[in-house]
């Protein structure tokens, strides 16, 4: 009988669902663990006009939809472009921003495209499932799709991986503004960011529209939206605004104060800080990953040994099963696939399930190769002593089995540190997932990246050492002098 | 003590179901020895390990005292009968004294170091308790496994082969050693293919052939 962990949230909150790496202006974090962004000050009005407080809820982009549907948010906020599929399969708020795809080119290439018309057979990055995809796609394009946030098409082009960036006039802005790219003045087509609740949540579309209502006519988004330089005539459009509101973009110069300034803008202590955080996480998951593994592991390998039919059997079909598959699909299976069956696991407790069952068929197969590993001869000497099936199982053969057992559960353990940064895909903010959202908003992937290496081998290296170690004490017995 | 009873003792091995012991009867008194000669794959070893009960019987019946094993799948011989393996089979991750209180303390009996201690002297290795079997010669590792077994008073003791891996002047010294069990009324079997033990020891003999055994001539094997 497994646990379930409910994620039912109290009705005082507004849990919304948005990606937090690489997402200026929508919704990112400047300095390391404070929220920012257009969206996020969108869904604390909102919030406050339903009467609740907003809670972020951290996921992937490409999940943010999957996660409404878990239940594991109220609403997304986070740049969701209307579409007719969408309008059939959720409930989407009224837009509360409009605008153009807008082309970025590098500065210094002659034969840099123009137009759309010029986009056939040349390679033009975006991000996937957007409108400007769809447009590239019609174009003749050969599309480049980035996953990992909205830095990445931007620093391709400047490399020359590709020959223009299409993409929303918000990250074209924000992004897009370097010494080497120009953005073309012209846009193309237009798209709408809406609020998103479930199909069946009407009744909170309709309450989220009243907000956004409310908050179009007393200014507050307008004025937001001009704080962020996000302004634009289709907005004004789509939110019957016919002047365009004052006041400077602070908060987009602001932004350009800060960007590409590295670490410093950020501040040391803050990285510093958040990437504690995140080694804490993978350290703490991995290790009850680890003793979970280790558990089940032996049981499996002690019922695939000594086990009566069927139990052998059971057991090689785990292990197969699980060596045989990716972790990255158990790990969405747990997460994403068990609620159909009515089980809801939270976030790090679908982590750790799925990371220590993938483990406990490695483990099984070790301690099957310890137990292999010491004579049948030594049951034989420990049975006709008197000692039990268990008894001799658990003090003449395992006390020898683990020796060769235990040697590659560090290796293993080494491998699981590194794997658990794949539960970053159920919204786990582990050491990777931070260091991808702190190098989005520095753009410091070189030394960032080295330095989140090395706190990964600091921790992996105290259980090298601890097993050379309990190897010695283990195999005392094995280095006295004849 | 009581005496070892064996009755009609019949063993099939394998998908064929080859006879490896078919009816055979033997009767060791309480301090008497019993010595089983025979050429390999006679079934010697499958003797001894139905006495031990490490392996199950078709037919027949084995008696020690108020204990009596009939064929089936579960033997209550285990831990009655003690075996010296051919192979020692000490447990390598335990010292010497460790090897020989384990069972005893597992199954809860008080002096079962006391008892330990008791062979560990008589047989000359009270100043080794604390080693490690690595560190021990051949013939002390032999010794430790004879005072492993005794130090669960069994009622019978089993010998598979105990000379075969020792030096000549060491062979000398199993004969003692079985004529110092046999006063503590113990009966014991004897397996062994080597002459000059079976004529060493004040034993009956006998040949096992054709799955029964039959009495000989000490050396005339």
């Amino acid at each position: 009988m497994l646990v379930t962990v409910a994620l039912a949230a109290p009705p005082s909150e507004l849990r919304w669902g948005a990606d937090a790496e690489g997402g200026a202006p929508y919704v990112f974090e400047q300095p390391p663990g404070q929220l920012r962004g257009f969206e996020a000050e969108l869904a604390g009005f909102l919030a406050a006009r339903l009467g609740r407080t907003a809670r972020h809820v951290q996921g992937p982009f490409a999940q943010l939809l999957p996660l409404l549907e878990r239940g594991d948010v109220d609403v997304v906020i986070n740049g969701i472009e209307v579409t007719d599929d969408r309008r059939e399969a959720y409930a989407l708020s009224r837009p509360y921003w409009a605008g153009p795809e807008r082309l970025t080119v590098r500065r210094n290439d002659p034969g840099a495209p123009a137009a759309l018309a010029d986009l056939r057979g040349r390679r033009v990055g975006t991000l996937p499932g957007t409108l400007a995809e769809r447009m590239l796609r019609a174009a003749g394009a050969e599309v480049s799709t980035y996953d990992g946030g909205q830095e990445d098409p931007y620093r391709d082009l400047v490399l020359g991986r590709t020959d223009a960036v299409l993409l929303d006039a918000p990250i074209a802005l924000y992004y897009g503004e370097r010494p080497e790219l120009t953005t073309l003045p012209a846009g193309f087509g237009e798209v709408r960011y809406a609020v998103v609740a479930r199909a069946g949540d009407g009744a909170l579309r309709d309450r989220v529209d009243a907000a956004l209502d409310g908050l179009i006519r007393d200014g507050t988004l307008p004025a937001l939206l001009q704080r962020w330089g996000l302004w634009t005539e289709q907005t004004g459009r789509a939110l019957g605004v016919d002047s365009a509101p004052d006041g400077p973009p602070v908060e987009l110069d602001a932004w350009r104060a800060r960007t590409g300034k590295g670490m410093r803008s950020a501040g040391v202590g803050p990285i510093l800080a958040a990437l504690g955080r995140g080694a804490l996480v993978t350290l703490v998951l991995s290790l009850a990953s680890m003793a979970l593994a280790m558990v089940l592991g032996a049981a499996l390998a002690l019922a695939r040994v000594y086990g009566p039919a069927p139990l052998p059997a059971l057991a090689l079909g785990y292990v197969e099963l699980f060596r045989g598959t990716p972790l990255l699909l158990q790990l969405i299976v747990v997460y994403y696939g068990l609620p159909e069956l009515g089980l809801r696991l939270s976030p790090l407790v679908a982590g750790w399930l799925a990371l220590g069952l993938n483990y406990a068929a490695a483990e099984a197969e070790n301690d099957r190769a310890g137990l292999l590993a010491v004579p049948r001869t030594q049951m034989d000497a420990a049975r006709v002593l008197g000692l039990g099936r268990w008894q001799a199982i658990r003090h003449v053969v395992a006390p020898q089995a683990i020796r060769v057992a235990l040697p590659p559960v560090t290796n293993d353990f080494i491998a699981l540190l590194k794997d658990s940064s794949l539960v970053s895909v159920v919204t786990v903010t582990e050491l990777t997932k931070t260091y991808g959202t702190l190098a989005a908003a520095t753009r410091e992937h070189l030394a960032l990246g080295l330095l989140v290496g090395g706190v990964y081998l600091l921790l992996g290296l105290p259980f090298a050492r601890l097993s050379r170690w309990v190897e010695r004490r283990l195999g005392e017995h094995l280095e006295v002098a004849r | 003590m009581s005496a070892l009873v064996v009755e009609g003792l019949a063993r099939r091995v394998g998908v064929r179901r080859r006879p490896v012991l078919e009816g055979l009867n033997l009767r060791v008194e309480p301090g008497a020895v019993a010595v089983v000669l025979g050429a390999s794959g006679s079934g010697k070893s499958t003797l001894l390990r139905c006495l031990a009960g490490l392996e199950s019987f078709d037919a027949g019946r084995v008696t020690l005292g108020t204990l009596a094993v009939g064929p089936g799948r579960h033997s209550g011989l285990l831990g009655r009968v003690g075996l010296v393996f051919q192979s020692v089979e000490l447990f390598p991750h335990l010292r010497v004294l460790e090897n020989c209180t384990l069972a005893p303390r597992l199954r809860g009996e008080p002096d079962g170091a006391r008892e330990a201690h008791t062979w560990l002297e008589r047989l000359g290795l009270a100043d080794r308790a604390d080693a490690w079997p690595q560190a021990l010669s051949g013939g002390e590792r032999q010794r430790v496994a004879i005072a492993r077994a005794l130090s669960c008073r069994p009622a019978a003791l089993l010998w598979d082969e105990p000379t075969s891996a020792l030096d000549p002047e060491r062979k000398r010294e199993i004969a003692a050693h079985v004529a110092a069990v046999r006063e503590r009324g113990i009966p014991q079997v004897v397996v062994t293919h080597d002459g000059d033990l079976s004529a060493a020891l004040e034993a009956t003999h006998y040949r096992l052939d054709e799955g029964r055994l039959t009495p000989v001539n000490p050396g005339a094997h």
